[in-house]
C-alpha cells in the first residue's frame, strides 16, 4: 500500500513537470490528460511518462489531471471540393473521350451513345468532321474552350474598365478601350451582342455640339425623287439613286456632290429616253418581218389545199374499185353455198329413193331379206347397251369402294379423339383410287407416308394443346423481336397484369389473336384458327409454331379427304 | 441432340428458364465453394473473396443465360431492320 502510494505520488510529479513544460502540448493519447479514464484496459506506454501498465479496474488512472485549458477541438476534415471536382471532371472527360473513341469500333454501342448521352453526337460530328481523328476532334474543342475562355476575360476584363472609367472620370469612353474595342470587332468573327460602348462612343460625340467647333461644316441636304419610267431598269437605278441622295444628305454634302448629284440624275434621264427609242425601232423590225412571214405561209396554205383535194378524188376511185370486187366476191360464194345444198338435197333424196325401192324389193321377195337386215341391226343395239351397262355397273362398283375406302380413311383419321395411324386405310384408298379418279389419286399422293404411320391430331388434342399454347404465348407476349434475358423476365411478370381478351375481338396485337383464335377454336374452325394463329410474329410465333404445323397436318388430311368425297360425289351424280 | 427435337415449341422459353436456373445455382455453389477454399487458404479468412468469386459465379451465369435467351439464335436474323441512327 505504502508502495502503491509513492509510485502514485511519483507519477503525478512527472505528469505535472510534463504539463508545466507544454501547456498545448496535445499528447497522443488525449483521453489520458483530460478527467477522463481509461478503466479497465492496460495503457500502453505514453511519450514522457512512465506509468506502471498494471491499474486496478475503478481506480481513477493516475494520469488524469484537470486543467485550464479547453479541449482542442476536433480536427475539421478538411475537404478537397476543389480537388475532388477537377479529378472527376477529368474522369469524365476521359471517358467521354475513350466512350466516343470505342463508339467508331463498336457501331451499336455508338448508336446508344449517341442517342443517350447529351453532346456525344455533336462531339462525334466533330470526330468526323476530322476525318475519324479523335485527337483532332479533342484538340479542336480544347482550342474552341480556349477561345471562349479568352474571349470571356477579355470581355469581362473591358467591361470592368470601362465601368471604372466611368466611375473615375464619367466618361464612357477611355484612352485604351477604345483601341480594345476595335481589336475586339476585327478578332471575333462569331456573331457576339457587342456592347454599346462601340457605337455609344460615337453617338456621343455627335450628340456634345459644344465640343465642336461651331462653322466647320454646313449641312447641305437635297432631294432626289425617284423617276416613272416603262423600263424598270431604269425606274430601280433611280430609286435607288434617290435611297443614296438621302442617306448622303444624313451625312451632309458640299456644293460640288450637288453638282455631280445633278449630273447624274440628268444622265439617267437621257438614257431612259434613248430606251426607249431603241424600243420603237425594234417593234417596227419585227412587224415588217411577221408581214412576210404571213405571206409565205399563204402561199403553203393554197398548195396543201390542193395537194389534199387530188389526194381525197384518188381515195374515192380506190373505194369504188374495192366495192365491186367485194360485191363480186359475195355473188361467188353465193352460189357455191347454193350449190352445195342442192348436192345434199340430192344425197338425200337418193337415200330415200334407195330406201323406198328396197322396201319394195323386201315387199316383194316376202321381206326375208328385210327380216334378217332388221335382226342385224337389233342385235348390234343390243350389244351395244350390254356393253354400256357393264361399263355402268364396273363405274358404279368403283365409286362404291371409294366411298366405303373414303367413310373408313376419314374415321380412321379424324374419328377418333386420339391421334391414331391411319396407314392402311390410306393404301387402301390408294388402291381404290383408280384412274377414274384422278384428284384423288392427287390428294392421296401428297399425304406422306411417315403422317400416315403416325396419324394426325384429333380436334380434342389441338383444342386442349391450344390452352396450354395460349397461356405460354401471353408469358411472351411482351418480348420484343431482338429481346434477350431481361426481356423475357419482364415480359413473364407484365404478362401477368395484363387483360386476357376474348371473343372476336379487332386488332393485331398478340391478345387480340389469340383471343380470336379461341374463339374459332370454341367453333371447332380449325382452318380459320390455324389462319389466325399465323399471323403472330417473333416470339410468340415461334412458341405457337408446332401447334401450326400439327394443326395444318390435320387440316391436309382433312382437305384430302374431302377432295376424294366430292369426286366421288361428282362420280355417282354422273352415273345416275 | 435428338432429345432436343422433342421439345414442343410451346415449351421452349421455360425449358431455356429452367437451364438458366440450372446453371445460376451451379455456377454460383461453384464460386462460392472456390471463394470459400481461396479465403480459407490464401486469404487469411476475409469475407471479400467469398463474395467476390460468388459474385464471379452469378456473373458468369448471367452471361450464359444472355446467350441461352439470345433471340438472334433462336428466331433468325430480323430480315428488315430500321436504320434509324
Amino acid at each position: 500500500m505504502l508502495r502503491a502510494s509513492a509510485l502514485t505520488t511519483k507519477t503525478l510529479a512527472v505528469a505535472a513537470a510534463t504539463r508545466t513544460a507544454s501547456m498545448r502540448y496535445v499528447s497522443r493519447m488525449p483521453a489520458k490528460g483530460y478527467a477522463t479514464t481509461t478503466a479497465g484496459s492496460k495503457p500502453p506506454a505514453s511519450v514522457g511518462s512512465s506509468v506502471p501498465p498494471a491499474v486496478k479496474e475503478g481506480i481513477r488512472d493516475p494520469n488524469t489531471s484537470f486543467t485550464a485549458s479547453p479541449k482542442p477541438a476536433a480536427k475539421k476534415k478538411k475537404s478537397h471540393k476543389i480537388r475532388n471536382t477537377t479529378l472527376l471532371a477529368l474522369v469524365a472527360g476521359t471517358g467521354f473521350v475513350a466512350a466516343a473513341a470505342y463508339a467508331q469500333e463498336d457501331q451499336d454501342f455508338g448508336r446508344n451513345f449517341e442517342q443517350y448521352v447529351p453532346g456525344a453526337k455533336s462531339f462525334m460530328d466533330l470526330i468526323r468532321y476530322h476525318d475519324d481523328s479523335v485527337a483532332m476532334a479533342a484538340s479542336d474543342v480544347a482550342f474552341q474552350a480556349y477561345d471562349d475562355i479568352v474571349y470571356t476575360g477579355r470581355f469581362i476584363y473591358t467591361q470592368l474598365y470601362n465601368l471604372l472609367n466611368m466611375l473615375q472620370h464619367n466618361t464612357w469612353q477611355g484612352s485604351d478601350s477604345s483601341g480594345d474595342t476595335t481589336k475586339l470587332a476585327t478578332k471575333k468573327p462569331k456573331p457576339v451582342p457587342v456592347a454599346a460602348t462601340p457605337t455609344g462612343g460615337q453617338t456621343a460625340n455627335e450628340a456634345n455640339p459644344i465640343a465642336i467647333v461651331p462653322m466647320g461644316n454646313i449641312q447641305v441636304a437635297v432631294e432626289i425623287p425617284p423617276m416613272h419610267s416603262e423600263n424598270k431598269a431604269v425606274a430601280a437605278l433611280s430609286k435607288a439613286l434617290s435611297t443614296v441622295v438621302s442617306a448622303l444628305n444624313k451625312k451632309g454634302l458640299s456644293s460640288e456632290n450637288v453638282q455631280e448629284l445633278a449630273a447624274l440624275s440628268d444622265a439617267l434621264v437621257a438614257l431612259d429616253k434613248s430606251l426607249g427609242h431603241i424600243k420603237d425601232e425594234e417593234r417596227q423590225a419585227i412587224e415588217a418581218a411577221l408581214a412576210v412571214e404571213r405571206s409565205v405561209f399563204e402561199a403553203s396554205l393554197a398548195e396543201f389545199q390542193e395537194l389534199a383535194h387530188a389526194a381525197l378524188v384518188t381515195r374515192e376511185a380506190q373505194l369504188l374499185e374495192d366495192r365491186d370486187k367485194q360485191l363480186g366476191a359475195a355473188a361467188a360464194a353465193m352460189d357455191e353455198r347454193v350449190a352445195k345444198e342442192l348436192s345434199s338435197q340430192r344425197d338425200l333424196l337418193e337415200r330415200r329413193f334407195n330406201r323406198y325401192v328396197r322396201a319394195r324389193v323386201d315387199e316383194e321377195r316376202g321381206g326375208r331379206l328385210a327380216h334378217l337386215d332388221r335382226v342385224e341391226a337389233q342385235l348390234r343395239q343390243l350389244n351395244q347397251m350390254a356393253q354400256e351397262s357393264g361399263d355402268l355397273i364396273r363405274r358404279s362398283r368403283a365409286v362404291s369402294t371409294l366411298g366405303v375406302a373414303i367413310s373408313a380413311l376419314k374415321s380412321a383419321a379424324m374419328g377418333s379423339r386420339v391421334q391414331t395411324p391411319f396407314a392402311s386405310e390410306l393404301s387402301a384408298l390408294a388402291s381404290a383410287a383408280t384412274t377414274d379418279f384422278p384428284a384423288t389419286r392427287a390428294a392421296i399422293a401428297a399425304i406422306p407416308l411417315a403422317m400416315a404411320e403416325h396419324g394426325v391430331p384429333s380436334q380434342v388434342e389441338l383444342e386442349d394443346r391450344f390452352d396450354t399454347v395460349r397461356k405460354e404465348i401471353r408469358s411472351v407476349s411482351l418480348v420484343p423481336e431482338n429481346g434477350n434475358l431481361g426481356s423475357q423476365v419482364l415480359s413473364a411478370t407484365l404478362s401477368k397484369v395484363m387483360f386476357e381478351k376474348e371473343g372476336l375481338v379487332e386488332g393485331e396485337d398478340v391478345e387480340a389473336v389469340l383471343s380470336r383464335t379461341g374463339f374459332y377454336l370454341r367453333q371447332h374452325n380449325l382452318d380459320r384458327a390455324a389462319r389466325e394463329l399465323n399471323q403472330l410474329s417473333g416470339w410468340p410465333k415461334k412458341l405457337a409454331e408446332d401447334w401450326i404445323s400439327a394443326a395444318r397436318r390435320r387440316l391436309e388430311v382433312e382437305q384430302a379427304i374431302s377432295v376424294a368425297e366430292s369426286e366421288e360425289m361428282l362420280a355417282k351424280l354422273s352415273i345416275i | 441432340m435428338a432429345v432436343e427435337n422433342k421439345i414442343p415449341s410451346e415449351e421452349i422459353v421455360n425449358d431455356k428458364f429452367d437451364q438458366a436456373t440450372a446453371n445460376l445455382l451451379v455456377k454460383t455453389g461453384l464460386g462460392l465453394s472456390i471463394g470459400i477454399v481461396a479465403s480459407a487458404l490464401l486469404f487469411k479468412r476475409r469475407m471479400w473473396p467469398v463474395t467476390f468469386f460468388t459474385g464471379a459465379g452469378v456473373g458468369a451465369s448471367y452471361a450464359d443465360a444472355q446467350r441461352i435467351f439470345d433471340s438472334v439464335s433462336a428466331l433468325g436474323r430480323p430480315a428488315a431492320s430500321n436504320n434509324s441512327a
